[in-house]
């Protein structure tokens, strides 16, 4: 068993300067998909700016979702929310993006975003993950969070009395 | 383990099984009211069908609160005309159980021969619902459920609510129904009373009942109601019911016709406070009914008297879920077509209605119930008559009490699998050959898995 050991160690060290020679390569690779993603984001801002939503800073859409107006109300004794009354959630686009590193659209990365809604979540996770909410109130003791998207729909999220997500409903119409 | 207890207990965990490959690995609750407000389910219920005290605002308001894409017509004026969501409010129910009691039911065709104890229906019940906004100010709650027992489909619960806000104090509405309680708020009333909203469609049930507790949901009747609700706490209906069987004509072949309309109230105060909360109320019917069954829908009727009292109180934590709900109903029976046409003992009789339960789930997960039910009433031989075996009344009264306890489990909002013992102490006014064909109270124990999904 020795012997094929032995023989081994130069086939191993032949490849050595290959190696060596690829690692320039990777970061050829690394420069190009960082452009590949400046370009996404580049037309994802393009998108945005034809369909009407606002426009994000690039960093935006990766990091914390821009944050919508919010109130601290709690709903009247019998709750109407006429679309109208309510502020838009966090836009569409200002959603964090999935892990894929290919196009997503806005919707899906909004989807992308609820679904990683968990239970036992704290209230900043949320806020990173799905923006300030369009309302904050209380209802029969518990505080939500309401997102309302124009033309999408709108979902909430329930939080325990310690700030812990108890329940969502999303706009695309899944629980856990 | 015998054999036919291994088979038994097989079907029930297949019955478990089929239910939770059915259930989708994510879902939600009340689907389409969910999907339409944008609300997780446990805004309106603790655990599904029992509401909350925003569940049952919501249902006050008519089912309007709503937030999803709407297309609406406009007249040149500017006055609101249409209002129709995108996608319709639809939601499906299936329910499938399996049923078995402590002795066999005697056989509906031979003699001296038994049926098949534990009995899988597949499904009990499936249901499709429309829940949801109509148009502005108008919304129903409309269901259509196919029967697992009878094998048809046919018309179920529906209300159907206009509602306006005259300022924050009062909200006044309408609702047009076929159930009396099926408008009702609370869980105390017989169409969605909890703990124990289910029960086997198999087993045998007590065969008296009141009339507000089902009977004339039972004989077919359609009505209309108006309500109002003040400072967020007082609860005033009134409304009227007439016959609405699925029939051609109501005629001599029809049972239980209600002679012109059936006036029903219901008064209920709410108390909240923090996560707690507490109804009082009193509610009732009074129906006048032509027998029927050949008899000609004229002349002396049945008068039927109810009131009742009833009472919930709710404590709905993180974590921790109460209910507590009793209610008792009483009816006089002034039975002037029967008496007189000789199939009742006495001219008047009364049957008296209690019933107690309390629940507790843990994290709306994980949840268990118990609960005691009676019906006394006097004693009336022909009436009460020994008849057939299991639903005949040897004894001439109407008595039947037992304890019922459940063990739930919640997998997902939207499917609950519910483990449900009843234990009768009494049957049709007896323990013991209550039938006089030798059957006993006890006889009719009843084990009940269901598995229940809607989406």
């Amino acid at each position: 068993m020795r012997t094929p050991l032995v023989a081994l160690v130069p086939l191993a060290l032949a490849f050595v300067p290959a190696a060596r020679a690829a690692a320039p390569e990777g970061a050829t690779l690394q420069q190009e998909v960082k452009a590949l993603q400046a370009m996404v984001q580049d037309l994802q801002r393009r998108v945005s700016a034809l369909e009407g939503h606002p426009v994000l800073p690039a960093a935006a859409s990766q990091s914390v979702p821009q944050a919508a107006p919010a109130r601290s109300a709690a709903p009247a004794a019998v709750p109407q929310m006429p679309a109208a009354s309510l502020p838009q959630a966090a836009p569409i686009a200002a959603a964090q993006p999935g892990a894929s590193a290919g196009y997503m659209s806005p919707e899906a990365m909004l989807r992308a975003a609820w679904s990683k809604v968990g239970k036992g979540m704290q209230e900043g996770e949320i806020t990173r993950l799905l923006g300030a909410p369009s309302k904050k109130f209380t209802l029969d003791g518990r505080t939500v969070w309401y997102y309302y998207y124009p033309a999408t729909g709108s979902g909430s999220v329930f939080f325990t009395d310690e700030g812990r997500v108890s329940s969502r409903q999303s706009p695309f119409g899944w629980g856990w | 383990m015998q054999r036919g207890k291994l088979r038994s207990l097989i079907a029930g965990f297949a019955v478990a099984a089929a239910a939770l490959l059915l259930a989708p690995g994510s879902a939600q609750a009340v689907p389409s009211f969910a999907r339409q407000t944008g609300f997780a389910c446990e805004a309106c219920h603790t655990v599904f069908p029992e509401l909350t005290p925003y569940g049952r605002r919501f249902k006050l308001n008519g089912y309007t609160v709503d937030i999803l894409p709407q297309v609406s017509g406009i007249t040149p004026s500017k006055e609101q005309t249409l209002m129709l969501n995108q996608l319709p409010p639809l939601s499906f129910m299936f329910q499938t159980s399996y049923t078995s009691t402590k002795k066999a039911l005697p056989d509906t065709a031979l003699p001296d021969a038994f049926a098949k104890n534990g009995q899988v229906l597949f499904p009990q019940q499936a249901s499709l619902f429309y829940a949801g906004r109509i148009a502005p100010n108008l919304g129903a709650f409309v269901q259509m459920t196919y029967d697992g027992t009878s094998g048809s489909f046919g018309w179920d619960n529906t209300d159907i609510r206009y509602a306006r806000l005259a300022n924050e104090n009062f909200l006044w509405g309408l609702s047009l129904n076929n159930n009396p309680t099926v408008q009702d708020l609370w869980n105390t009333t017989s169409a969605w009373q909890s703990p124990f909203d289910q029960r086997s469609a198999t087993a045998p049930g007590p065969g008296a009942g009141t009339m507000i507790d089902g009977g004339l949901a039972d004989a077919g009747v359609a009505g209309v109601s108006a309500y109002g609700y003040l400072y967020n706490s007082v609860y005033v209906e009134l409304g009227a019911y007439r016959s609405a069987p699925a029939a051609a004509q109501i005629d001599s072949t029809s049972t239980n016709v209600v002679k012109g309309a059936a006036p029903y109230w219901r008064l209920a105060y709410e108390h909240q406070w923090g996560r707690h909360s507490l109804e009082v109320g009193a509610y009732g019917v009074e129906a006048k009914l032509y027998p029927g069954g050949d008899v000609p829908l004229s002349g002396p009727t049945n008068k039927y008297s109810d009131w009742a009292l009833d009472s919930q109180y709710q404590y709905i934590g993180d974590e921790n879920l109460v209910s507590v709900t009793a209610t008792y109903i009483h009816e006089k029976q002034t039975l002037d077509a029967t008496y007189g046409a000789g199939a009742s003992s006495n001219p008047s009789d009364t049957l008296k209605t209690l019933r107690i339960g309390a629940s507790y789930y843990y994290d709306r997960k994980y949840g268990g119930a118990l609960g005691y039910f009676s019906t006394t009433g006097s004693s009336d031989d022909l009436l009460y008559a020994q008849g057939d075996p299991v639903t005949g009344f040897a004894n001439s009264k109407p008595d039947s009490k037992g304890w019922t306890a459940e063990l739930d489990w919640v997998p997902y909002e939207n499917t609950k699998i519910a483990l449900q013992y009843t234990m009768y102490d009494k049957f049709n006014g007896g323990d013991t050959n209550y039938d006089g064909a030798g059957r006993n109270a006890k006889d009719n124990n009843t084990l009940y898995l269901l598995g229940w999904i809607n989406f």
